[in-house]
């Protein structure tokens, strides 16, 4: 697997918007940097087992938004994006997978203290493993 | 490359395996060369029907049966017969008619070569036919005979592209078959007083130049005939296999 | 999207069996994998693609050219058949001068490094290979002639799994060269998974669809119910395999009624490829 990207097929998200997202969380991310070349929408279809028809379609996005660029021949590479518009979809993108969460929370039937109260719980144990892991 | 350039290149491929089956055929040349050449002597007295069953065995079928098996025409389904090698050759982009052409070079590089030193061998050991024939009688007498090998022969390439052959179909053939050539035996000796052989040694010295032409051209006519038969039937028969 | 075969009505009977009306295009650019029981007519649709086979009625164009009138297609279509005739005497080498001045593209140099890859002794004849052996032969040779189209018969069936997956990334290799287009009969649920975009169904001689693959995904879903179902038939219901767990084909028509009625979903999730076509072959 060229990317590390994972799909969630029960999701109520398309198949090529959940693509599109991660190549773009990637992106913002650092994880791949300007120039980086991607896979071939073949090889990425055959990865991901889905269809080019589903890839193309996100890469003609990705395309169209400007975060990566398609050379004849050469193949796909990540463009010049931005500061300003990877700070902005840094934001989208954090709060889109809060969103995620919160959701499944309300599914569980929490309420919004018990919520709050997990998030907080989340939040110390990452920072405390992070500071773990940098000592 | 003209056409029977790339037939015969084609060829190659089939006959590379077949150096022992050619030798294996002129191994069995000894046999059938012997026993012709002997009783000619007896047969020109006074013919007899065992000796022009082997004649049309040696210019009929015998070069066919020296054939490894993988290329032989055999059963390759339920119903269909085949020389499956033909039918592999099927599904590349060659050409039909280079197909068909590579198919009649095949036998008759089994068949003539046979055939002729079947003929050649007889006149050389056999006196009673020299003096019955001088050599250009020879030679159309020779002529008859390989033209038959051909005209006949021709059905075998023909058939290598595949029929459907039903058990009844395959009976109905050998019944025809059997029937014309036990007819030609018989009727000739009733109509002539010569045996099958002896009428065409009759015919050769009669009118030598008549029927080595009409020889000449049965021959060709033939294999031109089984060549677009064998062509059209390609373009319809069903290739499941 | 350009296309690369059109068949149209396209019908042949055998005996009592009846293969079609079928109509099918293939596009340029895609993988297409034809699934169907054994006896469903894959391989007599593939053999009248190559014209092996001739149809009854119909017609049946590879980049526009009748097949039936022309031979020159050919140049352009590889075909590897389920079994190969004829050849048991016949090494590799032999087969690759067979075969390669037939064709104007054919590539040596994949040819030579396919044959590494595979580990294929060219020396070897025909019939004294493995069967594996043979269909590694088959697709290296198939694969160099560098055509348009390729046609699979179940290309893989023999092959050990290491070969399979070689083949799977030489395949995507294969098809990001030129605008080219693979029709593979297949029952290896990781062929239809890595390689498909197309997949054309087939049950008793007839084509039940052809679907893009995560559209077919979509189709079905699979529900976990916290209580037991009162209710006899659902909207989409195609399989109930106890009272709280139900399959569905129709996920919109269900999903709404579940929401109308009040029915609480524990769990819901998409069913696996070969469930998907399980069904379907079922005729749910």
């Amino acid at each position: 697997m060229e990317l590390p990207i994972k799909l969630s097929r029960d999701s109520r998200v398309p198949i090529y918007h959940q693509i599109e997202g991660q190549i773009k969380a990637l992106i913002v991310s650092g994880k791949l940097p300007a120039g980086s070349p991607l896979p071939s929408i073949r090889a990425l279809s055959k990865d991901l087992e889905i269809s080019v028809i589903t890839t193309r379609r996100a890469y003609q996005d990705l395309e169209y938004g400007g975060f990566i660029k398609t050379t004849q021949g050469k193949g796909t590479f990540v463009a010049e994006v931005e500061v300003k518009k990877m700070e902005k979809l840094a934001v989208s993108s954090v709060s889109e997978a809060i969103e995620k969460g919160v959701e499944t929370a309300l599914r569980h039937n929490y309420s919004v203290d018990e919520i709050r109260s997990v998030f907080e719980e989340v939040l110390a144990r990452l920072k405390d493993n992070d500071r773990g892991g940098s000592e | 490359m003209n056409r029977w350039q790339q037939a015969f290149r084609l060829s190659k491929f089939e006959l590379i395996h077949s150096k022992k089956s050619i030798l294996f055929l002129l191994f069995l040349l000894a046999p059938y060369s012997f026993f012709l050449t002997m009783s000619i002597g007896s047969y020109l007295e006074e013919h007899f029907m065992l000796y022009d069953i082997f004649f049309l065995l040696t210019f009929g079928v015998a070069a066919i049966w020296a054939k490894p098996k993988e290329y032989q025409y055999q059963k390759l389904s339920d119903n269909m017969w085949a020389q499956p090698f033909t039918v592999f050759l099927n599904q590349l982009p060659i050409p039909r008619e280079i197909v068909v052409r590579s198919r009649f070079i095949i036998y008759f590089i089994y068949s003539l070569p046979f055939h002729l030193a079947v003929l050649v061998i007889m006149y050389s050991f056999a006196p009673e036919l020299r003096q019955t024939l001088p050599p250009l009688e020879f030679i159309a007498f020779s002529l008859i005979w390989l033209s038959f090998g051909i005209c006949y022969g021709s059905v075998y390439p023909a058939s290598d592209s595949g029929d459907k052959v039903t058990n009844v179909k395959m009976a109905f053939y050998a019944v025809v078959l059997l029937g014309s050539f036990s007819l030609i035996l018989f009727a000739v000796p009733y109509l002539s007083s010569y045996g099958l052989v002896g009428l065409t040694i009759v015919l050769a010295s009669k009118w030598p130049i008549v029927s080595s032409l009409i020889s000449v051209i049965a021959a060709g006519a033939s294999v031109e005939f089984w060549m677009r038969y064998m062509k059209k039937h390609m373009n319809k028969l069903d290739y499941f296999q | 999207m350009k296309l690369c075969t059109q068949i149209e009505r396209v019908e042949k009977t055998v005996d009592d069996f009846t293969v079609g009306p079928i109509d099918l295009d293939i596009e340029l650019g895609t993988i297409t994998s034809l699934i169907g029981n054994n006896g469903a007519g894959k391989s007599t649709l593939i053999k009248m693609m190559m014209n092996l086979v001739k149809p009854d009625n119909g017609l049946l164009l590879h980049f526009g050219t009748n097949i039936k009138t022309s031979e020159h297609w050919k140049q352009d279509v590889a075909y590897q058949p389920q079994s190969v005739l004829g050849c048991d005497l016949l090494t590799g080498n032999h087969l690759r001068d067979l075969m390669a001045p037939w064709y104007k593209n054919w590539d040596q140099e994949m040819f030579m490094n396919l044959v590494r890859i595979f580990e294929i002794d060219l020396n070897k004849r025909f019939g004294k290979m493995s069967k594996g052996m043979q269909q590694k032969l088959n697709i290296v040779l198939a694969l160099s002639k560098n055509t348009k189209l390729l046609i699979l018969d179940e290309p893989t069936a023999n092959m050990d799994i290491p070969s399979k997956q070689k083949l799977m990334n030489i395949l995507v290799g294969w098809m990001e060269r030129d605008e080219r287009a693979i029709v593979i009969a297949t029952h290896q649920v990781d062929d239809i998974k890595k390689l498909a975009d197309y997949i054309v169904i087939m049950n008793e001689g007839k084509v039940l669809g052809k679907y893009e693959k995560e559209e077919l995904v979509y189709r079905y879903k699979r529900y976990w119910f916290e209580d037991g179902l009162e209710i006899e038939k659902i909207p989409g219901e195609i399989d109930r395999l106890n009272d709280r767990l139900l399959i569905s084909n129709n996920v919109d028509q269900t999903d709404t009624f579940l929401k109308k009625n009040e029915i609480k979903i524990m769990q819901s999730e998409v069913l696996e490829v070969e469930e998907i076509i399980t069904y379907m072959l079922m005729g749910r």
